[in-house]
């Protein structure tokens, strides 16, 4: 009998507690509710975590270079000749909606949107939490970054596929499955009031953390966003300030731009930071943008996918006009030896390859995928805030030069360094220096869009005027969000 | 494995308290050594690297009932309460480091490599479910049954915790009354069946997406070489998750006849499962491309039968020869919130809808028409806009897309039609046995009827343009000089409008299949009692089928099943012969 009893109370035992027993958090995880919001060790995670979203995996990094690069006449497919075809309808301006690359570069921006409105959100609840001061101040500066960050994921997405849905804040499944698109006009408003934040709140630097995004990152994510919003006395207002603050200046030797030693250096307002620490293996903080554009076949440690190689049309353009510097440090030429010791081998696929993601062998430690890890991907460079400048003025710009410097000054500053003689800033001056200084940095064909160009010169690739200048939303999102126009000349 | 139970009697004959306890436990010890090696291409490594990976599970079920049993007279009933208590947990510690050297298993540890280029990590799931239960059971001279149950379940998978399940089952042995006694002579037993009842289903993947933050290197910012701690949220809602229920309809007869020679069972059923739980895709701009949700009701209705017939020819030949068959309709009744469900992307676009009317996870594309024989042909087609036109190209058929719902001329999203299910029609079973003085032998054959197959490894060309064709379609491929008016070119396949879902890649995936097949003999009264038996046996020695693929049995997700890309292996056949000894 006293078994029985025992029975019993194990049976009650197990019913007692139940509602405790089947409310169970995930294992293995941090409770995203459940942060400390009054620590304020604890304000910079979500922004972290955004920051983090912005680096390109393997994947990531080949949708982006195939969408936002090899449209332009600088930039050709690469690889091998039957590899990546979904990646050849960008040299043919053959892409539809269900182009695969088009899909995931959608995912790409928006899930940075999503990490950064995390961030915003956590940001609210930090600044009912924190006490002090200097936690407030920083929850304030902490936010004004996360929405720098979302400014930049909006400013691609707007200028890839003009109207896009305004995601702001967290939604649910069914608000995200009706969502509908905003003006190109509010999303750039959106993108202003996002960045103008950054421009009040951010510090001017970062003790001991090169790379993380300041006033000067936000002036110049401003100043080139409105250049393709042609709003040329913004952009011109903000290069002004950021030359006049002194802080800038190009590094002597144009390749040195692009080395790994002088990444965040001065010539640097934005970056994507990407690091194997030194590592032979496992997960570390990698952009594969440099990778993706390395030698391919090139034989370990200098060998990477061989996308987005130069064009035989940019190649004549450095040639035709003598633009030697910049021609050798922008092609990375199959069978050369670098200046670092390095020769690319004969085995390569192509004969030239993308020389500004060109990462020496002793930086290539890791074991499997070495190449171009150790590549930060500038988005602005000083360079290119001189030539917005230029452009801007020389679109009649009328603003009061803080700076003192003219057009000309901007430009052949530039011009200067890539040891060509001065010339006076006409528009097609400038265009051709912007050219020549960002090329395959995946500007070009934003820009023969913005110039009215586009049909000119990528004609003969395929590109068709009053189509091509936007990128159609990708079929994959249409199916799930019945309230996505299709964009002109893609309804197919 | 453990197991065991406790019985109490508390009114003898009448009243019992049982309480069993059953514990499974399972440990894993994985290692995984890559040497440094050289394949080619970007595959290989200069470095080895060594990985252990130690896992333990415990599943704790412990279940205490008090049953009440009794008769008066004829009629006799029980009465039951239970309780149910269900705890799962499964963890996991993985190490790796390179280069550690490989002499023996004595210098295979962690510890042996570098310390520079380690990492480790750990996981784990958990699972807790609850329930209460009471039946109640009539039986009147085993001619009249009847059971009632109603359960309350509960489980940490949900986050409506808790649902409540009736069910009722009717059972009538028509064979024991009396007015059928004139037909005992052919007709050895039969009993009526009928029952309904709910069941709560959390056999489901927990719904764990981003309830949680994510930390690690993955959500941390770099800033030079100084790695920032961050947490991020993967999304940061999830739904809110109810109970998949299953409600049951079910009517069906057990007979035996000819002296109990011939029996079997047949069924009717209607299964309707409501707030299906699976990963439905999303908008992006959540974050993840998928989440797990309560998306509609499915049915599942259909007949089963089975037959099974046993006989002696002679003392010493015993044979039987049975079947079951199972036909079955799958249809969505209805979606939650949305029109349909896209599943199953191949090379970026979606191969199947699931959509109330058709089956769950249905394959949806293009119908081809046939095959252009020149550019010229594919030009005059009056489609002008598709785009990859040439010849050896598909022609896809135009069904609508203009205003009034007709073909407009164009191959848009519009012409996209329903292609098949991925779900058989028709299941069948086949048995047959003998056995000769010491000499057995037994055959288990199955067949799956109508499903299809999307054969989306020979669009895989598109990704990975040096892959291998199979054997058909390289026969078969169009060529100028050998045309084909149904297979492409290989060159059609590296465009996007052709390497999508269409009924070219479709297949019929029926398949017949020999599942084990065994001979034996048996030597009695060896050694005094003894008995030896050898056999032989084959697990799998045929399955046919007309599919181009490696197998028919295709695994995936609810609504996105049948998919047969790249990674699916071929179905192994397993020979055994053998000996058993008894002593």
């Amino acid at each position: 009998m006293k078994t029985k009893y025992i029975l019993i109370v194990i049976a009650l035992l197990a019913a007692v507690s139940c509602q405790d027993f089947l409310n169970i958090r995930t294992e293995a995880t941090m409770p995203s509710t459940g942060t400390d919001y009054t620590k304020r060790e604890n304000i910079f995670l979500p922004v972290s975590a955004a920051y983090a979203s912005m680096r390109l995996g393997e994947g990531e990094a080949l949708n982006y270079v195939a969408v936002l690069g090899v449209p332009s006449d600088d930039d050709d497919k690469g690889s091998s000749t039957d590899d990546g075809p979904a990646v050849k309808e960008f040299d043919e301006f053959t892409y539809g909606p269900e182009n695969e690359h088009i899909q995931y570069v959608w995912s790409i921006f928006y899930n940075t949107v999503s990490a950064a409105n995390y961030a915003v959100e956590s940001m609210a609840k930090f600044e009912e939490e924190v006490s002090s001061d200097e936690a407030k101040q920083e929850v304030k500066e902490c936010r004004a970054e996360a929405r720098l960050i979302r400014a930049y994921a909006y400013w691609n997405l707007v200028r890839l596929f003009g109207r896009v849905p305004l995601i702001d804040r967290t939604m649910d499944s069914q608000e995200l499955a009706a969502k509908e698109v905003s003006s190109v006009e509010d999303l750039y408003k959106f993108i202003y009031a996002d960045i103008d934040a950054g421009i009040q709140d951010l510090p001017e630097s970062y003790l001991s953390m090169p790379g993380r995004y300041t006033k000067y990152t936000a002036m110049a994510l401003k100043a080139k966003v409105a250049l393709y919003n042609k709003n040329w006395t913004e952009a011109a207002k903000e290069a002004d300030a950021i030359i006049a603050s002194g802080k800038f200046s190009l590094m002597p030797k144009f390749r040195d731009a692009f080395s790994v030693e002088h990444e965040n250096g001065p010539e640097s307002l934005m970056e994507i930071q990407s690091s194997d620490m030194g590592q032979v293996s496992g997960a570390m903080p990698l952009c594969y943008y440099g990778f993706i554009q390395g030698p391919r076949n090139g034989g370990e440690p200098l060998q990477g996918w061989g996308y987005k190689v130069p064009s035989q049309a940019l190649i004549d353009f450095f040639d035709g006009r003598g633009d030697a510097i910049r021609k050798a440090a922008t092609l990375l030429e199959r069978g050369a030896t670098t200046p670092e010791g390095d020769t690319i081998s004969e085995n390569c696929a192509n004969p030239y390859y993308n020389g500004k993601v060109y990462v020496p062998s002793r930086y290539n430690t890791r074991s499997f995928n070495a190449y171009g890890l150790d590549h930060n991907m500038r988005i602005i460079r000083y360079a290119e805030i001189l030539l917005i400048y230029a452009e801007a003025l020389a679109n009649g710009a009328a603003i009061s030069s803080a700076s003192g410097y003219t057009a000309d000054m901007a430009l052949n500053e530039v011009r200067a360094r890539a040891g060509l003689p001065a010339v006076s800033a006409t528009l097609q001056n400038i265009y051709d220096e912007r050219r020549a200084e960002l090329a395959l940095e995946e500007n070009r064909f934003f820009d023969l869009v913005r110039w009215g160009k586009a049909a000119e010169v990528l004609g003969p690739k395929g590109f068709k005027a009053g189509k091509n200048e936007l990128f159609p939303i990708p079929a994959n999102q249409r199916q799930l969000n019945s309230a996505l126009p299709q964009n002109p000349g893609y309804e197919l | 494995m453990f197991s065991a139970y406790a019985e109490a009697t508390i009114i003898p004959e009448k009243l019992k308290f049982k309480t069993a306890y059953n514990l499974d436990f399972s440990f894993a010890d994985q290692q995984n050594y890559t040497p440094e090696h050289r394949v080619g291409g970007s595959q290989g490594t200069s470095v080895s690297s060594f990985s252990k990976t130690y896992a333990y599970g415990l599943y704790h079920i412990l279940d205490n009932t008090l049953t009440y049993s009794d008769h008066i007279g004829a009629h006799s009933f029980t009465a039951m309460l239970g309780q149910s208590t269900r705890m799962q947990y499964n963890a996991w510690l993985n190490g790796r480091r390179s280069s550690v050297p490989d002499y023996d298993a004595a210098s295979r540890y962690l510890v042996n490599g570098s310390y520079k280029n380690q990492e480790s990590s750990d996981g784990a799931g958990r699972y807790n479910g609850l329930s209460f239960f009471a039946r109640g059971t009539y039986n009147y001279r085993e001619k009249y049954l009847a059971t009632v149950t109603v359960r309350a379940d509960g489980s940490s998978k949900y986050q409506d915790k808790w649902g409540v399940f009736p069910s009722v089952g009717l059972g009538w042995n028509i064979s024991d009354e009396s007015f059928m006694k004139g037909a005992s002579s052919w007709l050895s037993f039969l009993k009526l069946r009928a029952s309904w009842g709910m069941l709560g289903n959390d056999n489901v993947p927990a719904n764990d997406i981003n309830i949680a933050g994510r930390s690690g290197v993955d959500s941390s910012a770099l800033f030079g070489e100084t790695l920032m701690d961050g947490v991020g949220a993967q999304t940061v809602y999830q739904n809110y998750l109810k109970w998949e229920v299953v409600t049951e309809t079910n009517v069906g007869a057990d007979f035996a006849m000819l002296d109990s020679r011939l029996s079997g069972e047949i069924d009717w059923y209607r299964r309707v499962t409501d707030r299906v739980v699976f990963h439905a895709p999303i908008a992006t701009g959540g974050g993840v491309a998928s989440l797990l949700a309560n998306n509609g009701r499915v049915l599942n209705t259909g007949v089963e039968f089975s037959l099974k017939w046993e006989d002696k020819i002679g003392a010493d030949f015993s044979y039987n020869a049975g079947m079951n068959a199972t036909f079955n309709h799958n249809e969505v009744l209805a979606l939650e919130g949305r029109d349909n469900i896209p599943g199953g992307y191949v090379n970026g676009v979606s191969s199947t809808l699931t959509q109330v009317g058709y089956p769950i996870g249905a394959f949806w594309g293009y119908k081809v028409d046939g095959i252009f024989q020149s550019r010229k042909e594919a030009l005059a087609d009056g489609v002008p806009n598709q785009k990859d036109t040439g010849a050896g190209y598909f022609a896809y058929h135009d069904f609508a897309g203009a205003d009034d719902g007709g073909p407009d001329g164009k191959i848009t999203d519009a012409d996209r039609v329903y292609l098949g299910s991925p779900l058989p029609w028709l299941m069948l079973g086949l048995n047959l046995g003998f056995q000769w003085k010491g000499l057995d032998f037994s055959m288990v054959m199955n067949a799956n009827i109508g499903n299809k197959i999307f054969n989306a490894k020979r669009l895989n060309k598109q990704v990975f343009p040096a892959a291998n064709y199979d054997y058909d379609f390289y026969i078969h491929a169009w060529s100028k000089e050998l045309p084909s008016y149904t297979y492409p070119s290989p060159a059609a396949l590296s465009k996007g409008l052709m390497a999508q879902s269409n009924s070219f890649w479709i297949e019929d995936g029926s398949m017949f299949r020999i599942q084990n097949v065994q001979v034996g003999y048996t030597f009695r009264n060896v050694f005094g009692s003894g008995r030896i038996r050898v056999y032989v046996s084959a697990q799998r020695p045929l399955t046919l089928f007309g599919y181009n693929g490696f197998t028919t049995e295709i695994g995936g997700s609810p609504i996105a099943t049948g998919i047969d890309s790249s990674s699916v292996y071929p179905m192994q056949a397993i020979y055994t012969a053998g000996v058993n000894i008894n002593f």
